[in-house]
């Protein structure tokens, strides 16, 4: 398709192609859940699917998109054993 | 005047290609034509979205097809990489200055200086009888683009520098005056000199140099004329080595240094004072110190900075620091 | 459906922005320049602070009007009657500004690269993707909008910075360019540049959150104005004679002198295709704030099936033109005042006589 484009107008034909599919990707839906769903719209940045993520070991909050009963999977310190010393 | 666009459509109409600019290397006026006027051509080549801002303009003292037919590169085997590297010469020898089209476009529309350009000739068999009557051997910087006494069949030069008022071309200078040109205006990378030898009347001594400090200018205006004062700060190694100088010795370097100040600054000033008086052109782009003492554009077209170059008064310092000289003092 | 697509907050900044870096590529720079001369720099700091201001005053404004735009405040405060002119004059603006930024793109593409293509080609082409746009709704052209516009803000920053070598400082002076009068005085009418605030008016239905109304428009007003110095900096110390001649894309040529070493040279190709697409946002964008005015004076149901005949408006008017000095001389004459008094001064009437009346209303 974007073969087909460029060979009409060269560069102004892949961009008119390529705003044209991110939009209709935009509006559409799978699931219920948007289909460019953690990227746009843009909600919160620092859940656990998004532009930039952060390592396994501080990813504590859910992604927004899911619409899950608690934003956080686990509490505020989720590794309490590191933490406390002695016994609990 | 013939166009340049028209004269690409003819070639278009004779050979199986189109002519494309892209890859344009150099643009070479001959002296001639640039007397008369080039304003036409250059805006025509900057209009044109083909060609890079950044291809050199070189002024040639012969025909320009004469230029052309005889750049053979002999060390190159690609002659794009020739063209390349012949005019970057300039970064290690100081004698021109590598002029680029938004360059010379800009400088040319500037209030503040005047436009200036590569110099250019041919150096072969058949141009030498032209300069039989130069002067015996000067200095190695003393010659313009076609007078250096080189034995070779063809061969381009790009040798001095071709000064402009606004579009015509008003006069040229020798290797060493761009030399001076370069300290000045800051662009000079490094070079090799000689200066007078101090203890051997008829000899010299060659020195390799290089920037210490930036250049400082200052440009004041009194009662309307302008007194400009160039600082400049060298580092020098000595190359050439003589079997009765001692070159460890501190008297020594200090007055190989004050022979080097002195040589330097006297080029200098008559660099200068032949851009003030003989050419009335500003090509090292003093105007930019005094721009800041107007107010209002008006104001400043007003002064024209442009014409009163012509009278000012240049006070050069120079200061040369001598490492030492080579590895082997004595043998 | 559309009307209740709302957008968050980060797509309503990125939309504002996107119009002022669209003037910045269509050369509104060079108009600044033309007028103050070497002063710009000191002509937009100015405009900027008169435009924070105005922006902090247009906030209070809005502040008893959550949910309503400036066509609703002017049926609240003269009836149909007042909805209807400001609706119509609102709708030529837009159609207007639309018309121009398309001819003068499509006439730049074909200078630079479609030299045998017919214009009306161009223009046909750029006017695809708006009728898609619109069918879609707002929330996805916002969304796109956003995913496009850091990358354009990202270009337009490696153009000013790599470019940054070859400043020359001198030419910032002399300080006062043209006059002290044409920086300050006369220069007040470069507040032209901030058209975007015709934006910020229709902005309040289509937010999810009203209260952030005043984020969105000051972080906006303030990024374009970053921009807008940025670029007539940049111009103003590259070129010695751009203050003197017209050029068609300015900021075009400061892209053919990024120079990265000997293999990075004329990179200007991925400069313009990042340009096309925000202009296509642009573009979408303002057909789908037409349609919405068009929507609350009219009681068409499915106005959606308008978005067609508003292309084809475009198209003509874009069609109107002879010859660029036609769009030149509209650019740098007419577009001004039509901006200021539509976007600066009816507008700031009738919102403050609004909140008069508003003020009246609780008192009485």
């Amino acid at each position: 398709m974007y073969i087909i484009l460029g060979y009409i107008s060269g560069f102004l034909g892949i961009a008119i192609g390529l705003f044209i599919q991110l939009a209709i990707l935009s509006n559409s839906k799978s699931f219920g859940v948007a289909y460019l769903a953690p990227y746009l719209p843009v909600t919160n940045l620092s859940t656990d699917a998004s532009y930039f993520v952060p390592p396994m070991w501080q990813r504590e909050k859910r992604a927004d998109f899911l619409n899950t009963k608690q934003p956080r999977s686990q509490g505020k310190i989720s590794m309490k054993w590191k933490f406390w010393k002695g016994n609990k | 005047m013939p166009l340049l666009t028209l004269g690409i459509a003819l070639v278009n109409s004779y050979i199986s290609k189109k002519v494309n600019l892209s890859h344009c290397k150099a643009i070479v006026i001959s002296e001639e034509l640039a007397n008369e006027g080039i304003s036409e051509y250059i805006f025509t080549l900057v209009n044109n979205l083909e060609l890079r801002p950044d291809c050199n303009v070189i002024i040639s003292r012969c025909r320009a097809s004469d230029y052309l037919e005889n750049s053979q590169p002999t060390l190159e085997s690609v002659s794009a990489r020739y063209y390349e590297f012949t005019l970057n010469s300039s970064e290690y020898t100081g004698f021109t200055e590598d002029v680029k089209l938004s360059n010379f476009y800009s400088d040319m529309l500037s209030t503040t200086t005047q436009a200036h350009a590569i110099l250019g000739g041919i150096n072969a068999n058949s141009t030498h009888q032209n300069h039989s009557n130069l002067p015996p051997y000067d200095t190695e910087g003393s010659y313009k683009a076609d007078e250096t006494p080189i034995k070779s069949e063809t061969g381009l030069e790009n040798m001095g520098i071709a000064v402009f008022k606004k579009d015509k071309l008003v006069g040229e200078l020798t290797g060493m005056e761009s030399l001076c040109h370069l300290l000045v205006v800051n662009k000079f990378e490094s070079a090799v000199i000689s200066i007078p030898n101090p203890y051997n009347v008829d000899s010299v001594i060659s020195l390799y140099i290089s920037y210490s400090k930036k250049p400082k200018t200052s440009v004041k205006i009194i009662n309307g004329t302008p007194y400009i004062e160039c600082n400049i700060n060298l580092t020098a190694n000595i190359h050439s080595l003589d079997k009765d100088l001692n070159y460890s010795d501190q008297n020594t370097l200090k007055t190989i240094e004050e022979y080097a100040n002195s040589y330097l600054e006297q080029s200098i000033s008559s660099y200068l004072y032949k851009t003030a008086k003989e050419y009335k052109t500003d090509i090292g782009n003093f105007g930019r110190h005094v721009i800041n003492n107007y107010s209002t554009w008006n104001d400043w077209i007003e002064s024209d900075w442009l014409y009163n170059y012509q009278n000012s008064f240049f006070t050069v310092n120079v200061e040369t620091n001598i490492e030492s000289g080579e590895l082997y003092t004595k043998l | 459906m559309n009307s209740l697509q709302k957008i968050g907050k980060f797509e309503a900044i990125a939309l504002v922005v996107i119009v002022t870096i669209n003037q910045i590529i269509f050369n509104l720079p060079n108009t600044i320049i033309i007028n103050t001369g070497s002063s710009a720099w000191l002509n937009v700091i100015y405009i900027s602070i008169i435009a924070i201001l105005f922006c902090v005053l247009i906030c209070k404004l809005f502040k008893k009007f959550p949910t309503q735009d400036i066509v609703d405040i002017s049926e609240y405060l003269g009836g149909k009657v007042l909805k209807l002119i400001i609706g119509l004059l609102y709708i030529l603006f837009f159609i207007f500004i639309s018309g121009i930024f398309l001819r003068y793109m499509a006439i730049s593409l074909k200078l630079i690269y479609f030299e045998e293509s017919p214009i009306v080609f161009l223009l046909l082409l750029f006017l695809v993707p708006v009728i898609f746009a619109i069918k879609l709704g707002i929330k996805s052209t916002s969304q796109v909008n956003l995913l496009f516009t850091p990358i354009v803000l990202f270009s337009m920053l490696i153009i000013l910075f790599s470019t940054a070598k070859d400043f020359v400082p001198e030419r910032i002076f002399p300080i006062l360019g043209f006059g002290a009068d044409k920086t300050f005085l006369i220069g007040l009418n470069n507040i032209f540049t901030f058209s975007c605030f015709a934006y910020l008016y229709f902005l309040m239905p289509v937010l999810k959150n009203p209260e952030d109304f005043k984020k969105i428009a000051i972080s906006s007003i303030i990024i374009s104005a970053i921009y807008l110095f940025l670029s007539v900096v940049c111009l103003l110390m590259m070129f010695p004679f751009i203050a003197f001649s017209d050029e068609m894309l300015s900021v075009y040529l400061l892209t053919r002198l990024i120079e990265f070493g000997k293999f990075f040279q004329r990179v200007d190709a991925i400069f313009i295709f990042v340009w096309i697409l925000s202009l296509l946002s642009f573009l979408s964008l303002t057909a789908e704030f037409t349609i919405r005015i068009f929507k609350k004076l009219t009681k068409i149901k499915n106005h959606k099936e308008m978005g067609y005949s508003l292309c084809a408006i475009i198209f003509s008017v874009a069609l109107i033109f002879n010859s660029i000095s036609d769009i030149k001389y509209i650019q740098n004459e007419l577009l001004k005042y039509i901006v200021i008094s539509l976007v600066f001064v009816i507008s700031l009437i009738i919102l403050v006589l609004a909140n008069f009346k508003h003020k009246k209303g609780n008192v009485a």
